[in-house]
């Protein structure tokens, strides 16, 4: 009852005039800079503190809480329309949402997309109202053993995104992994597979590694044909651009399976959305009664992941805002702002400054809102897009890719991974490898191997400390589970055609 | 697809097997799996599925294994002449500067690759390139590479 007190509070504040025109402005250039590949929400924050100083710390901690997560809305866009994720966490929506726009269905991918990030939103800022305390002793509770143990489970939803052939797909989940242990050794600190370079200290960036898998690629395959008209049919008529009440309905459950996967996976410090993404579209792979649907345009595949990714956002928020340890590059930049303001994130924060934290959890309700009510109307707009000629398209996505992934760290070293990257991507779609587990096992890997070797050492690597928690037990028998599915499956449509071919020569013979 | 299969089969065999031996030079495992624990394990990994992989097709015959639609030469020229344009746009970017770079580049697709003189085209390689720089270097302040011309 007191949550609701303060929370009516805190809409009071951020309904005043200044704060809810820094509302929509931190919601509309977070969805401009979601739909702008490489540039992501850190970078545009960073940039946005000197300004925030000169405005209330109500108003630009608004702000900045605004382009995190518009940021969200804008991602998928461009990853459903081009294929290019305007971020590491759009990546599932590039899977399922360009197959959609491929059939002409760009529209309804858009409108899904923008109604699942509003439901997904308002869940995790009504779970972050009156849930924080708790999440926040369930998160302190997540060691290394626990945390190895998810990622686990995450990665081994590789055999899920496979495909046709298992082989390749382990082959490229497992060259994911190594590609992910280029770059200094987060517990030595000895620089591993740099071959003497400075460039490659940092690692392989993930944006510009997916840039090129997915949108680079994607061009070279398109332009192998001469490129005349529009790629992709769009229709006319403003019915035929929004989803159907089929299309929405086969959403709903997908859409709150995500915002609980996402949710707690965001409240996780360093598990992040990207992760979070992935996890929910495994998750509903694993559990949807047609899997085989996932990768050509399913909505239920396009719903799980954005749901989770928006529903990150108000995760990410508990331990920052509760604990003072922020989730990811965003939040930790969003501590920063914090203590500039003089601040202390931790415990004492809801008690001590309700009159910051309050508008700030309000303020998500409304730029919700807002985002939903702005995103809707330019559905029609943004697919207009696929009406232009390839010819046009194409140049402006090699343009917007290049510049992108320059942007993320100013490094022509990100650029080249982008462009070699694109051409792998183009030899690995020729002979059937797929990118998708290759991605997951990148973002994954780095995550797994640091919990497993902290938990080792905490244990003297007795690997028994994996089996001393209910959730790591838990998240061990799903990955048993996981692992299992495509080979059982398999077993059962051999046992089915072995039965069909002895029912055919037991007609024979009787002829 | 099957000889696809073997020739990406002995490819990444080959990767596994280099990186094998890159893997050798960090420490394996102290009672803790040390920088070299992971690396080893996939890269074992990586050659053990391409062995099974290149196994498995011998074994087994063409349609098994789905069609490989291989690109013909003309598709395969448009590909190499695109990727071209890219990874020499890129090695022009630190010389020339961001905006003639991209400029060079769209109009290089444009009239150069797709052959295309329409009022489209000539409009796609006035703007984008100059709509991406504000975009980018004026509104978000990324300091994009300068060349001798200043942009």
């Amino acid at each position: 009852m007191e949550a609701l007190q303060l929370l009516s509070d805190g809409f009071a504040t951020a309904l005043s005039g200044e704060n809810l025109f820094w509302v929509l402005v931190g919601a509309t250039l977070g969805t401009i800079i979601g739909i702008l590949p490489g540039l992501g929400p850190p970078g545009v924050i960073a940039i946005l503190l000197p300004i925030s100083v000169t405005i209330s710390p109500t108003a630009g901690l608004i702000m900045m809480a605004g382009v995190f997560y518009g940021a969200k809305y804008g991602g998928s866009t461009t990853a459903i329309l081009l294929n290019i994720p305007g971020d590491s966490n759009a990546v599932p929506a590039a899977i399922e949402g360009y197959p959609l726009a491929q059939k002409g269905r760009a529209g309804a991918a858009l409108g899904i997309t923008t109604i699942v990030s509003f439901v997904a939103g308002t869940v995790s800022v009504i779970a972050l109202t009156f849930l924080a305390p708790v999440v926040a002793r369930i998160a302190l509770n997540f060691g290394p053993p626990e945390f190895f143990t998810l990622m686990l489970l995450g990665i081994a939803a590789v055999v899920l995104l496979a495909g046709d052939s298992m082989v390749k797909g382990l082959i490229a989940g497992a060259t994911g992994l190594l590609l992910a242990t280029i770059g200094v050794d987060a517990v030595t600190g000895l620089p591993r597979f740099t071959f003497g370079t400075i460039v490659l200290l940092d690692g392989i960036d993930f944006v510009a590694l997916t840039i090129g898998l997915y949108a680079v690629a994607e061009i070279l395959v398109n332009v192998e044909k001469k490129t005349g008209g529009q790629m992709f049919k769009v229709p006319r008529r403003l019915r035929e651009l929004l989803p159907t009440k089929a299309e929405l309905r086969s959403a709903v459950g997908p859409t709150i399976r995500g915002s609980f996967i996402g949710f707690f996976t965001g409240t996780l410090p360093g598990a992040g959305a990207t992760a979070a993404s992935f996890l929910a579209y495994t998750t509903e792979k694993r559990v949807s009664k047609t899997p085989e649907k996932f990768g050509t345009g399913h909505v239920p595949g396009l719903s799980a992941p954005e749901a989770a990714n928006n529903a990150a956002t108000g995760g990410a928020l508990i331990p920052l805002l509760t604990l003072g340890i922020p989730g990811g590059a965003t939040t930790a930049i969003l501590l920063g702002a914090l203590i500039l303001y003089g601040l202390q994130p931790g415990p004492l924060l809801f008690t001590d400054h309700p009159d910051v934290v309050w508008p700030i959890i309000a303020s998500m309700y409304i730029g919700n809102v807002a985002l939903v009510i702005m995103n809707l109307p330019l559905i029609p707009v943004f697919a207009s897009i696929l009406r232009l000629p390839y010819y046009v398209l194409y140049p402006t996505i090699v343009v917007l890719s290049l510049v992108g992934v320059f942007s993320i760290n100013g490094r022509m070293f990100d650029v080249w991974i982008a462009v070699i990257f694109g051409i792998i991507g183009y030899g690995m779609r020729k002979v059937g490898i797929p990118a998708a587990p290759l991605v997951l096992a990148f973002v994954l890997g780095p995550l797994a191997e640091r919990a497993l070797r902290q938990s080792l050492t905490m244990s003297d690597g007795s690997l028994f400390i994996f089996l001393r928690s209910p959730l790591s037990i838990a998240f061990l028998i799903l990955t048993v589970l996981m692992i299992a599915t495509p080979f059982t499956s398999m077993l059962k449509k051999t046992k089915k055609e072995v039965a069909s071919e002895a029912d055919v020569g037991s007609i024979e013979s009787d002829d | 697809m099957r000889k696809v299969d073997i020739v990406v089969g002995f490819f990444f065999a080959c990767f596994g097997a280099y990186w094998i031996w890159q893997s050798s030079r960090f420490e394996f495992i102290d009672v803790v799996p040390g920088p070299g624990f992971l690396p080893m394990v996939l890269a074992v990994a990586i050659f053990g599925l391409s062995v099974l992989l290149v196994v498995t097709r011998l074994l087994g015959d063409d349609e098994s294994f789905g069609t490989f639609k291989a690109p013909k030469l003309g598709e395969l020229g448009r590909v190499g002449a695109v990727s071209g344009v890219i990874v020499v746009a890129a090695l022009l970017i630190p010389v020339l500067g961001f905006l003639p770079t991209f400029v060079l580049l769209v109009a290089t697709l444009l009239f150069g690759i797709e052959r295309t003189f329409s009022v489209g085209a000539f409009l796609t390689v006035l703007v984008v390139p100059f709509a991406a720089y504000w975009l980018f270097g004026v509104m978000f302040g990324v300091r994009l590479p300068t060349g001798p011309l200043g942009v």
